[in-house]
């Protein structure tokens, strides 16, 4: 690493001037939610005098629309994500196994259909997808939901994990075949735990687009108790729509519990991140 | 096929891809397949399908209407790929070095990426908006003259969303090249210390041609991602003003819930796909020679 001299401090001093544009916006928000309308109509500028809880209490009370509280979509969030987590990891890290592990035209086609799975936008099956919801009854449910998102972010976790599977060595499970383990054995109790920065980025990057998605759940729980917290915020903003401190104050709902994980997780996903964007 | 030899008899099941392939099948591949076949028909999802050939194609490219929304689609994207990786670079090459609240600033240019993309949306919206922060501060500095409703001018509109966009990915494109820089460290400061050079001919003739991957890898991403935004575009400006600011994203979901023209909806879907596609496969073979 290079040493920290003058020049250096003049750097940092220019980075935290870029970083104003960033934290900007972000103050703005915590401002204007604590603000009375009166107060909001002054500078945006301005901090608080004094800051007033009530857009908080006045959001969580209102929000959501009519068919769901705003406490019931922060709870349907929660599970949602989840569950597509928790799901898509067990599915997809088996997948990427075998197509690291088995070299065939077969392995090849399926590695070649995931990959193109990355670029197809889930417009376009969106209709025929609508349908078969429908058909089946599964539209309007958290069920249907969850299955769609595990859908769609099944060609990037299954690519992820056949990348790490393939620079990782087979000689731990080849000893382990040797002593008699069983394929299911081998890979739950040696292959998997080695992979774990993969299974990092696989749950962070599939957890903030669960968590964060606006256009699938619109599309399959819109208008029922299933909604997800951005389907809430968004029907807020449409019977609300210029009391911003009302609105920021259900942003700000929205967003402090994944500004937390962020905050409490920061390095490790970083490190996670870079390890396996290296990998 | 070395592989297979390294591994020796031991086989993996295939059994262990059985359930991704059904759901990826069921709810992104097959729905895929069908809605292609849809687009070569006029279907408005009640009676029965028309077969109709090229001329949803033919409609949506011969027409303003559809031309505008390409060429805006195209724009918008040239316009976000470069800036989102020009700010990620610049950030990650002015965050390698050594600096007191190095770890500080890295976790707070990546903030904006963890936020949802529609809260970020109306947060610029108020930022935007004609009364907002940004005229406020524009008229303090008696530059009022600059001042307008940055959002509702069809030539302001199609920038502010790009600007948002990039406001908020920079920091995760940041990381991708903070990763890469990283990653030839070592290989990065002996062709220095060879070379003598200065820090823009290193960086012209050492860094940038080290970190072409990463690069390609960074170029890929922002384009599929901005060929198909919609969440942004909605939020922000609805389409609009007039039309102004309609993308292909929010086209075709326009085409398909509010004026109920599947058909239509699926071709200009379809051909979304085909300009993704064939934008990214050269990416893709540069991505192989390079590393093969």
């Amino acid at each position: 690493m290079d040493r920290y001299t003058r020049w250096s401090a003049f750097r940092e001093a220019g980075l935290w001037v870029a970083a104003i544009p960033v934290l900007a916006p972000v103050y703005f928000v915590a401002a204007t939610a604590f603000k009375t309308p009166a107060d909001a109509a002054g500078s945006p500028f301005a901090p608080p005098a004094p800051p007033t809880p009530g857009n908080l209490t006045r959001a969580w009370a209102e929000a959501g629309g009519e068919s769901v509280s705003f406490g019931q979509a922060l709870l349907n969030s929660v599970v949602t994500t989840a569950a597509v987590v928790a799901l898509l990891v067990a599915i997809a890290a088996p997948a990427g196994y075998v197509l690291a592990r088995r070299a065939s035209r077969v392995s090849g086609l399926l590695f070649g259909l995931f990959t193109l799975g990355m670029i197809l936008p889930v417009q376009l099956g969106l209709i025929p997808l609508y349908a078969v919801m429908v058909e089946t009854g599964l539209a309007g449910t958290r069920g249907g939901l969850v299955l769609v998102y595990l859908g769609l972010q099944m060609p990037l976790a299954v690519f992820l994990y056949a990348g790490f599977f393939r620079g990782l060595p087979a000689a731990y499970e080849e000893a382990a075949r040797v002593d008699g383990a069983a394929p299911v054995r081998i890979f739950v109790q040696i292959v998997f735990p080695l992979v774990r920065p993969v299974t990092g980025v696989v749950a962070v990057l599939t957890g903030l687009f669960v968590w964060n998605d606006f256009f699938v759940a619109l599309v399959f729980v819109g208008d029922t108790g299933k909604v997800t917290l951005p389907v809430a915020v968004y029907s807020f903003v449409g019977r609300f729509s210029a009391e911003w401190p009302l609105i920021f104050a259900a942003a700000l709902i929205a967003l402090a519990p994944v500004l937390l994980v962020y905050g409490f997780m920061q390095r490790s996903i970083t490190r996670g991140f870079v390890s396996a964007l290296r990998g | 096929m070395d592989r297979e030899g390294a591994v020796g008899p031991h086989r993996v099941p295939w059994s262990f891809a059985a359930p991704a392939v059904l759901l990826y099948g069921a709810v992104l591949l097959g729905p895929s397949l069908a809605g292609a076949a849809y687009a070569f028909t006029d279907w408005d999802g009640l009676t029965a399908p028309r077969w109709t050939g090229l001329a949803n194609f033919r409609e949506f490219l011969g027409e303003p209407e559809g031309a505008g929304v390409l060429a805006r689609t195209l724009v918008l994207v040239l316009l976000y790929v470069v800036g989102v990786n020009a700010a990620g670079l610049g950030l990650a090459l002015a965050l390698n070095r050594t600096l007191r609240t190095r770890g500080l600033l890295r976790a707070l240019f990546f903030v904006p990426a963890v936020v949802s993309p529609l809260v970020v949306a109306y947060i610029w919206k108020f930022v935007l908006d004609a009364d907002g922060p940004l005229n406020a501060g524009l008229e303090a500095a008696g530059l009022g003259a600059l001042a307008r409703p940055w959002l509702g001018e069809p030539g302001t509109a199609l920038g502010g969303i790009v600007l948002v966009m990039v406001w908020q990915f920079s920091g995760y494109h940041m990381l991708l090249y903070l990763a890469g820089l990283q990653g030839i460290q070592a290989e990065l400061r002996e062709a220095a210390a060879v070379d003598g050079g200065g820090p823009w001919r290193v960086f012209r003739h050492v860094t940038l041609p080290l970190l072409r991957p990463v690069l390609i890898i960074g170029a890929a991403l922002s384009m599929i991602t901005s060929f198909m935004v919609f969440d942004q575009v909605m939020a922000l400006t609805g389409g609009g003003p007039s039309g102004g600011t309609d993308t292909l994203g929010t086209y075709v979901y326009k085409q398909a819930f509010v004026t109920g023209r599947y058909g239509y909806s699926a071709a200009v879907a379809l051909l979304l796909v085909a300009v993704v596609f064939l934008a990214a496969l050269p990416q893709l073979r540069a991505l192989r020679r390079g590393t093969g």
